[in-house]
């Protein structure tokens, strides 16, 4: 009897250790018991990443560990790109927006641990900066047929791989890009799929990030008819760039709700819920724990102006600073600089504020 | 003594031809669900490429999107040491590896400019003026299924004036790098779609001196929306043009041999629906086969002005037909047109307004595809008073054309009161033709209602991308076919039910059984330069 609870104990051991090799620690007790698998945006956001500038595919190799993800990278034509630059407009996005607050997108490897406010936030990000990417990476017509995976009509399928033959092109032309994005953001980021609660509510923000990057685009029609009135109206989409999806996401982590753990108020959603909550304007990011206080990290931390300095220093006070600092000024548009803006530069003195 | 079929013809037969109008009706909107959209955008970003010889002049050097050195406009390093005149936008189209099809007609391209504000720079002006350098190519296919090499299309300097707002409210607090909300500028349509592939090189050029380019912030991205009309769409309209054309042009000769069996001239009315016939037949000549392997870049001047006629057609035709049952012959001779001068007038100037309008828009497009009428002053003036002028004429014309409904249905209401006191026959051979001739107002006023609901609906269906992604219908083009066909049927009606009674040659293919009672004519009354026994009747009452 002994000996078989040995070997049990051996067993769950020798398990544990074959799925965390080269994974980290799992420290997230709190919501599965057995060692959790790493999600593609940790992944993206936390392990260090090599530069393939060569070869683009390496990034497919580096996402091995992720057998959907390194698969669809491998399989499309220009999603190994999208991946490289989905981290690098999250993670530059993210550091810009919250220069001036609490967290400042930093110590990422940290808010892994658990579902925290930042976690739902980076989760969304990157999830609507993926979408972003596909959508763009569409109209610039680096990604593999995208445009023309979903025509509307005749043609369409459910599935983002569906091409459109030259006759449907010539019959019906090429459908909508976003919807296409959204189609492959779902499948990459399997926003569909059901796992533990944790998940779900990862996913959940995914969608939160979807519909905020649908909800982004404005939508532009066009009369063209008899003497160009509007016997035939065309109307099509267009993509925002990504600070303004930055900003609302950044709105919506300051007004995150969060769900208690032992109180199952979110379920996930099946389609018609989904589509009714995307007409809804006011879906908010939803997170689980209650973050690490980020106050202690505040300390010598430069704030902006004495508002922002009340919240950022958590009360304990502000290091007032003169300095003389050069700063661009006199900026104009100017020819030589390619569609630039072209500024001199000037003293200015300047009072800086620094935490206590 | 004839009269028209529509008098004379049972409530059976009446119900049979209605019945089978409808039917065409019905199938005109089925055949538009099988067609996809009318037109459908595409959306390009625009490659960035650069030019390291900005003087040459030569025209036909052309960058693909190939292009040997690219920059990315976000990325400050590559962009270090150029020129705003180094830079060339290019826009391949179609996207990817599609090639267009002539079945597409045309392609309209709309400019779509991201800036973004940059900080301490001075807001930009709400209204700025761009000065475009474009330039286009066409390539086909070759035998080997590549592409023969780029051939000059067309070259221009425009100007676009561009509106940009900045909402400093959703900046926040950091305002740097946020966009400006900058609407879209129309940069150029091409009335045929003849060659296989377009190539777009576009360039800001930039000269402090002549005031080119000088207002702009940071640029971002430049996107290029193509819209072009759908092949299955113009399959399915020319397919239609092509059943309904026989059809009219057969109508057509039977109603006109019709009128030259009675022994008298035509009337005024059977000229004008004779007229309306052959209008409906110009716009249905299905021209669109000849686009397929003629470049025709008049194409869209020339469908404007068909169906310009065919609508001044339709709506000098409503006038005269109002006119001609006003019930008040008060002279014995044969109606002319110069009776409705006032009336055709403002529609005629309506009309010649809009296509002057048409000419200067359209008419300079044949030359150059990136011009544009609204971009000058003068020419935005000239448009607004030609449109406004228009508008005037077609309201004035609608206040003449209800007043003489309005009449009609006065007088009909008075000579009613007078009908009992007729014989039973007669009472009701004229409630017959009053019941007749309500119907058939009625028939328009439905058919105007629909055209306008329609329109309305297509324009509302647009907004349908919130629905189901996967919904198969495809309501717009039925909607556009629907009415098509609706104009047709009413049409064919009209010279169906108009043409003189087949009373005197029983063998007529139409109607040629006599078995139904029919009202027995009136054998006192009519001359023979009325058509119909509604205005004989009337100039009796009159009389009375």
């Amino acid at each position: 009897m002994r000996f078989y609870l040995f070997l049990a104990v051996h067993a769950v051991i020798l398990m544990c250790f074959c799925l965390e090799s080269g994974e980290g620690v799992c420290e997230n007790k709190n919501l599965t018991k057995a060692c959790k698998k790493r999600s593609f945006v940790q992944l993206i956001l936390t392990k260090h990443l090599p530069t393939f500038n060569e070869n683009p595919k390496g990034i497919c190799r580096w996402l091995k560990e992720l057998k959907h993800q390194s698969g669809l990278c491998k399989r499309r034509r220009g999603l190994a790109e999208i991946i490289n630059a989905t981290r690098e407009l999250t993670l530059n996005s993210c550091t810009h927006d919250f220069q001036y607050e609490q967290w400042p997108c930093l110590r990422l490897k940290r808010i892994f641990k658990k579902v925290y406010r930042e976690t739902s936030f980076v989760y969304s990000l990157t999830t609507s900066a993926f979408m972003w990417l596909v959508a763009r990476a569409c109209a610039a017509g680096t990604l593999e047929d995208c445009a023309c995976a979903a025509t509307p009509g005749k043609h369409s399928g459910a599935h983002a791989h569906v091409n459109v033959t030259a006759g449907g092109w010539r019959w019906g032309g090429c459908g909508d890009n976003t919807k296409f994005a959204r189609r492959l953001t779902y499948k990459f980021f399997q926003l569909k799929k059901k796992g533990d609660k944790a998940q779900n509510i990862l996913r959940y923000n995914g969608e939160v990030g979807v519909k905020i990057v649908i909800r982004s685009e404005q939508k532009v029609c066009k009369c063209h008819g008899l003497s160009g009135s509007c016997t035939y109206r065309t109307c099509f989409k267009r993509l925002q760039p990504f600070t303004v999806i930055t900003e609302e996401l950044k709105s919506r982590y300051h007004s995150a709700e969060r769900i208690s753990s032992d109180n199952d108020l979110w379920r996930p959603l099946n389609e018609k819920e989904w589509r009714d909550e995307e007409k809804d304007t006011t879906d908010t990011l939803r997170y689980l724990d209650t973050g690490p206080n980020w106050c202690q990290f505040t300390v010598g931390r430069r704030c902006k102006d004495t508002d922002n300095c009340a919240t950022l220093c958590c009360g304990r006070g502000v290091r007032l600073g003169q300095r003389t600092i050069r700063e661009p000024c006199k900026c104009r548009w100017r020819n030589d600089t390619a569609y630039q803006v072209v500024c001199e530069q000037c003293d200015k003195e300047e009072t800086v504020y620094h935490c206590q | 003594m004839p009269g028209t079929i529509l008098e004379n013809l049972s409530g059976k037969k009446l119900s049979v031809l209605v019945t089978i109008l409808l039917t065409f009706q019905i199938a005109c909107f089925l055949v538009g669900l099988i067609a996809p959209s009318p037109a459908t955008s595409q959306g390009i970003l625009t490659t960035v490429c650069v030019d390291r010889d900005p003087k040459n002049k030569e025209i036909n050097r052309w960058f693909t999107r190939s292009c040997p050195t690219q920059v990315h406009l976000s990325d400050r390093q590559s962009t270090a040491g150029l020129d705003a005149n180094n830079l060339v936008f290019v826009a391949e189209m179609p996207h990817y590896s599609f090639d267009y099809s002539r079945w597409q007609q045309n392609l309209m391209g709309i400019l779509q400019i991201d800036m973004v504000y940059q900080e301490d720079q001075k807001l930009l002006d709400p209204v700025m003026e761009l000065t475009l350098d474009a330039r286009l190519a066409y390539s086909d296919k070759d035998i080997n299924k590549g592409k023969t090499p780029w051939q000059y299309y067309a070259h221009s300097e425009v100007k676009r004036y561009m509106e940009c707002t900045f909402d400093e409210k959703s900046a926040h607090n950091d305002k740097n790098g946020y966009p400006y909300d900058c609407g879209m500028v129309p940069l150029f349509e091409l009335g045929s779609l003849h060659h296989d592939y377009y190539l777009l090189n576009l360039r800001l050029p930039y000269n402090r001196t002549a005031n080119k380019n000088v207002g702009l912030s940071r640029l971002e991205d430049v996107h290029i929306h193509t819209i072009h009309m759908n092949g299955g769409f113009t399959k399915v309209w020319v397919a239609l043009k092509t059943f309904f054309f026989p059809i009219i042009i057969g109508i057509m000769v039977w109603f006109w041999h019709r009128v030259h069996i009675l022994n008298r001239t035509p009337a005024l009315l059977e000229y004008m629906l004779m007229s309306l016939g052959a209008t409906l037949a110009f716009l249905n000549l299905p021209l669109e086969y000849l686009t397929l392997s003629f470049e025709m870049s008049y194409m869209l001047i020339l469908s404007d002005i068909r169906q310009g006629v065919f609508y001044a057609m339709l709506l000098s035709f409503w006038l005269v037909f109002a006119g001609e049952h006003m019930l008040i012959q008060d002279h014995g001779e044969k109606n002319s047109l110069k009776l409705y001068w006032k009336h055709l007038s403002t529609i005629v100037v309506g009309c010649f307004c809009l296509l002057i309008f048409d000419l200067c828009e359209r008419g300079v497009q044949l030359v150059n595809p990136f011009y544009s009428i609204w971009v000058t002053p003068i020419g935005t003036n000239l448009a607004l008073s030609f449109i406004i002028l228009a508008g005037i004429s077609a309201s004035i014309y609608f206040i003449f054309l209800c007043y003489m409904i309005w009449k009609v249905f006065r007088n009909i209401s008075l000579k009613r009161a007078v009908l009992p006191s007729m014989s039973q026959a007669r009472r009701l051979h004229y409630e017959g033709i009053i019941y007749r001739f309500n119907f058939l107002m009625l028939a328009t006023v439905i058919c105007a209602a629909v055209t306008v609901i329609s329109f309305i609906l297509s324009q509302v269906s647009e907004g349908q991308s919130k629905w189901d992604e996967n919904m198969e219908l495809e309501l717009s083009s039925a909607l556009h076919t629907g009415v098509y066909g609706m104009w047709n049927v009413y049409i064919c009606a009209m010279l169906m039910l108009y043409a003189p009674s087949h009373k005197q040659w029983p063998d007529d293919p139409i109607c040629n059984d006599g078995e139904e009672v029919e009202f027995s004519r009136l054998p006192t009354e009519g001359t023979a330069n009325e058509i119909s026994s509604l205005t004989s009747f009337a100039a009796k009452t009159s009389m009375d």
